[in-house]
C-alpha cells in the first residue's frame, strides 16, 4: 500500500513529466467563488496534509458528525422529498394545482403566497392594490386554508409554507386547519420558513423591527416544541443569501450564523436550546454551476453544525444535531434566453442535492424569469426529480462521493473557511447586531458585484447569454406561462367581505384585542403570543387584522435606502 | 463641464428583490453618476415627489414580482403630471415580451430583459441623459 512519502515523490516526478502542460496550465485562474485555487488533481497527501480523520471527520451516516448523512440508510429506505415551490393566484386554483401535482409524484408540497399575504396586509388594503395573487396564493384567513386543502388531507400530505416575517400568522393558520382536519399533531410533519434575519439582508420581505422579529420566531420555536415535534419551525433562508449574491462560504456562513443566532434568542429566555435546536431547518441552493463546491458546502454545513452544537451547547442528542436540508437550486442562474436550458440546469441541480445527501429537494423550473412557473413546467421539475430518484442508481449507497480525494478536501476547506466568517460574526455580536451593523449586507453586495462582473466578462459561462448567445428572434414562438387572472383581486375582495359578514366579530375583537395586550407584555416563556393568534385565527380573524395589531405595537423595520 | 446625471433608482409595491438595483446603482456610482437609491416599499407617489425633489433626469423602476403594467405606467403619468414628463424612465427585472410594446406606449425608455450586461444599461443611461440635457439646454 502506497504511503504519503511514496504519493509525494511520485506527484514530483509526474509534475517534471507534464511540464509543458503544467507551464500552459499555471496562467489558468481555477478557483473556486470565493478564491480558492483548484489544483488539476488531488490525492491522498492532500488529505495527509490537512490532518484528515475518517472516524473523527467522517465516521458513519447518522452517526456524529454526520458528514455522510442524517440516517444510516438513507436513500436506500426512500428518497428525498420532492417539493416544488408552487402556488396559483386562488385557494381554489391552488387547490387544483396540488392535487394535480400530488398525482404527478410531488411528495411535499411547498407553499408560494402572494405579497400581501406575505407582508401582513388583507386583499384590501391599499398596498395590496395591483399584487393580490401575483406571485402566488392569496390567503388571508382560515377560510382560504380550508379552501386550498379540501380533499388533501394534511396528515399525509408532507405541507411547508413561504411566510417569514408573519411566520406566527401562518403557522397558527396550518396548526387550526390541522386540528379542524383531525390530524394528530404529534406526528404531524410539515414545516415554516420563518426566518426573518434573512430578509433584513437578502429576500426584503421583512415588517418588524428586528427585536420583534426575533421575539415572534423564539415563541414560534417554543411552541410547535410543545405542540408539533415533528415540524420543521424554521427553515433558515441560505437560498436566499445566495441569491442575493453571497458567494458560497458567506451563504454557509450566514446561514449557520442565523440558526445560532435563534437559538441564542432562546437561550436569553431561560429556555435551554436542546429543546428547540430539533426545529431547525436550513434552506440552501444545490447549483449546477458549483457542482462539487456545492455537495462540498453541504457536508461542511452538515459536519460543522454538529460540531458547533455539541461545542457551545453540550448537546449530544442526534434528534438535535443533524442538519435538515433542503436543497432549492437558485433562479438566478438560470437563463431568459434558450430557457429549454434551464430544464438541463435544474436537473444537474436535483443530482447536486442527491449526491449531498438533502432531505428535500426544490427544482426551479424552465420559466422561472418570465414568470410563476406554469403547470406543465412544475411537472417537468417533478419528473427531473424522479429520473434522479428511480433512474440514475445514485441511491444505491450513502454518501457515494464520500472518499473522494477532491470531495473531502474542499469539504474540510468549505468547513475552515465556513467557520471563520462565523467566528467573524460572533466577534459583531452575532448575527443581529452584525445585520444592524451592516457588516453583512455590504459583505453581500461585494460578492454580488464580483459575481455579476465576472457574468458580464464571460468569465462565468451562461449558455445562451453569454456563450453561444440566442438572440431573441432565434429564441422561436413566445413561451407559454402562467398568467394571474385579473379577476382575482376583485374576487378577493369579495370574499373578505362575505367572511366578515358571516363570522363572529365580537369573538374576532376579543381575540385581536387579546393579541394586543400579550404583545405590549414583555416576552416571556407564559407569554407566548402563538396561543392567542391561534386563537384569533380559529375565530377567522384575518392575516390583515392581526399583522396590523402586530404593527401598532412594534413598528415596523425602516431600512433607509442602504445600497 | 458636463452636468452630472442623476438617476433615481427605486421599486415601487411589495416587491422585495434589491439584488438587481443594488448592482445597477453601484454601476451607475462607478460611472460617475449621482444615485438617489429609494430601495423597495415605495409607492408611486414617493417616487414621484423624490424625482421632483431631486431633480433627477432618469428613473429607474425595478419589478420582478408581476406589478409591472400597474406600477410602471402610473409612474410616467404621474410624472408627466408633475411637470417630469422629460425624465427619461428605464424598467428593469422579469418582464414578459409581451408587456414592453405597452411599457414603451407607456412612456418607458427602455425595458432591460434578464440578462442584460450592467455596462449595457449605464451606457444607455449616460446617452439618454445627455439627450435630454441637450434638449433642455
Amino acid at each position: 500500500m502506497s504511503d504519503t512519502k511514496q504519493i509525494r515523490q511520485e506527484q514530483q516526478a509526474w509534475l517534471a513529466a507534464n511540464a509543458g502542460e503544467f507551464k500552459r496550465d499555471s496562467e489558468r485562474n481555477v478557483k473556486t467563488d470565493f478564491g480558492l485555487d483548484i489544483k488539476p488533481v488531488y490525492t491522498p497527501v492532500d488529505l495527509a496534509e490537512q490532518g484528515f480523520d475518517y472516524l473523527r471527520d467522517l465516521a458513519f451516516p447518522g452517526s456524529f458528525p454526520y458528514t455522510r448523512g442524517n440516517t444510516a440508510t438513507m436513500y436506500r429506505d426512500a428518497p428525498w422529498r420532492i417539493g416544488q415551490y408552487a402556488g396559483f393566484s386562488s385557494a381554489q386554483e391552488t387547490n387544483k394545482l396540488f392535487k394535480n401535482l400530488l398525482a404527478h409524484g410531488q411528495t411535499e408540497l411547498s407553499l408560494a403566497f402572494d405579497l400581501p399575504t406575505q407582508l401582513g396586509y388583507d386583499p384590501d388594503h391599499p398596498q395590496a392594490s395591483g399584487e393580490v395573487g401575483k406571485v402566488g396564493i392569496s390567503l388571508a384567513s382560515l377560510k382560504d386554508w380550508e379552501v386550498m386543502f379540501d380533499g388533501i388531507p394534511m396528515d399525509q400530505v408532507y405541507v411547508y409554507s413561504v411566510s417569514n416575517a408573519q411566520a406566527v400568522v401562518t403557522i397558527a393558520m396550518h396548526l387550526a386547519l390541522a386540528r379542524k382536519q383531525n390530524a394528530d399533531l404529534s406526528k404531524l410533519r410539515g414545516g415554516m420558513q420563518n426566518d426573518v434575519l434573512k430578509e433584513y439582508i437578502a429576500r426584503g420581505n421583512y415588517i418588524f423591527p428586528i427585536d420583534a422579529g426575533m421575539r415572534l420566531t423564539a415563541d414560534t420555536l417554543l411552541y410547535c416544541a410543545n405542540h408539533v415535534p415533528e415540524y420543521w419551525t424554521i427553515n433558515v433562508g441560505g437560498y436566499h443569501i445566495c441569491e442575493a449574491g453571497a458567494n458560497t462560504v458567506h451563504e454557509g456562513a450566514y446561514t449557520l450564523a442565523i440558526g445560532l443566532a435563534y437559538l441564542e434568542e432562546v437561550k436569553r429566555m431561560g429556555v435551554p436550546v436542546e429543546k428547540v435546536a430539533s426545529k431547525l431547518s436550513f434552506l440552501m441552493t444545490p447549483n449546477h454551476n458549483r457542482f462539487f463546491e456545492d455537495i462540498c458546502k453541504f457536508r461542511a454545513c452538515r459536519r460543522l453544525w454538529a460540531r458547533l452544537l455539541s461545542q457551545r451547547y453540550g448537546i449530544t442528542d442526534p434528534n438535535c444535531l443533524v442538519f435538515r436540508l433542503y436543497a432549492h437550486n437558485g433562479g438566478s442562474v438560470l437563463t431568459r434566453q434558450a430557457p429549454e436550458t434551464n430544464i438541463t440546469r435544474s436537473a444537474i441541480a436535483g443530482v447536486v442535492g442527491a449526491l449531498a445527501g438533502a432531505q428535500n429537494i426544490c427544482l426551479r423550473t424552465m420559466d422561472e424569469c418570465l414568470g410563476i412557473p406554469s403547470e406543465e413546467s412544475q411537472v417537468i421539475g417533478i419528473r427531473s426529480q424522479q429520473v434522479v430518484a428511480y433512474e440514475t442508481g445514485i441511491t444505491k449507497t450513502v454518501d457515494p462521493l464520500g472518499g473522494s480525494y477532491y470531495v473531502e478536501w474542499l469539504t474540510t476547506e468549505y468547513e475552515k473557511n465556513i467557520l471563520a466568517e462565523i467566528e467573524k460574526i460572533d466577534g459583531l455580536g452575532g448575527m443581529a447586531k452584525a445585520i444592524a451593523s451592516g457588516y453583512v449586507q455590504s459583505a453581500i453586495t461585494q460578492d454580488a458585484l464580483a459575481l455579476q462582473r465576472s457574468i458580464d466578462s464571460g468569465d462565468t459561462v451562461k449558455i445562451g447569454l453569454n456563450k453561444f448567445p440566442v438572440t431573441e428572434e432565434k429564441s422561436g414562438k413566445p413561451r407559454r406561462y402562467y398568467r394571474v387572472d385579473p379577476s382575482v383581486e376583485r374576487m378577493r375582495l369579495q370574499e373578505l367581505k362575505e367572511l366578515r359578514e358571516s363570522r363572529d366579530n365580537a369573538a374576532v375583537a376579543s381575540a385581536l384585542a387579546a393579541i394586543r395586550k400579550s404583545a405590549e407584555r414583555p416576552a416571556s416563556v407564559d407569554n407566548n403570543l402563538m396561543d392567542v393568534i391561534v386563537d384569533a385565527v380559529t375565530a377567522y380573524a384575518t392575516m390583515g387584522e392581526i399583522c396590523q395589531v402586530l404593527r401598532d405595537v412594534f413598528g415596523t423595520y425602516d431600512n433607509l435606502g442602504a445600497a | 463641464m458636463e452636468r452630472r446625471i442623476r438617476v433615481l433608482v427605486a421599486k415601487a409595491g411589495l416587491d422585495g428583490h434589491q439584488a438587481g438595483i443594488r448592482l445597477v446603482a453601484q454601476t451607475l456610482r462607478d460611472a460617475g453618476m449621482e444615485v438617489i437609491y429609494l430601495g423597495h416599499y415605495n409607492t408611486v407617489e414617493q417616487i414621484v415627489q423624490a424625482a421632483l425633489e431631486e431633480q433627477v433626469d432618469v428613473v429607474g423602476l425595478s419589478s420582478l414580482c408581476g406589478a409591472h403594467m400597474d406600477v410602471v405606467p402610473k409612474v410616467t403619468a404621474k410624472l408627466r403630471e408633475a411637470g417630469l414628463g422629460e425624465v427619461v424612465v428605464v424598467v428593469g427585472g422579469v418582464i414578459p415580451n409581451k408587456d414592453i410594446p405597452a411599457l414603451t406606449a407607456a412612456g418607458v425608455s427602455r425595458v432591460f430583459k434578464g440578462g442584460t450586461p450592467l455596462e449595457q444599461i449605464s451606457t444607455f443611461i449616460t446617452e439618454a441623459a445627455r439627450r435630454k440635457h441637450a434638449a433642455s439646454a
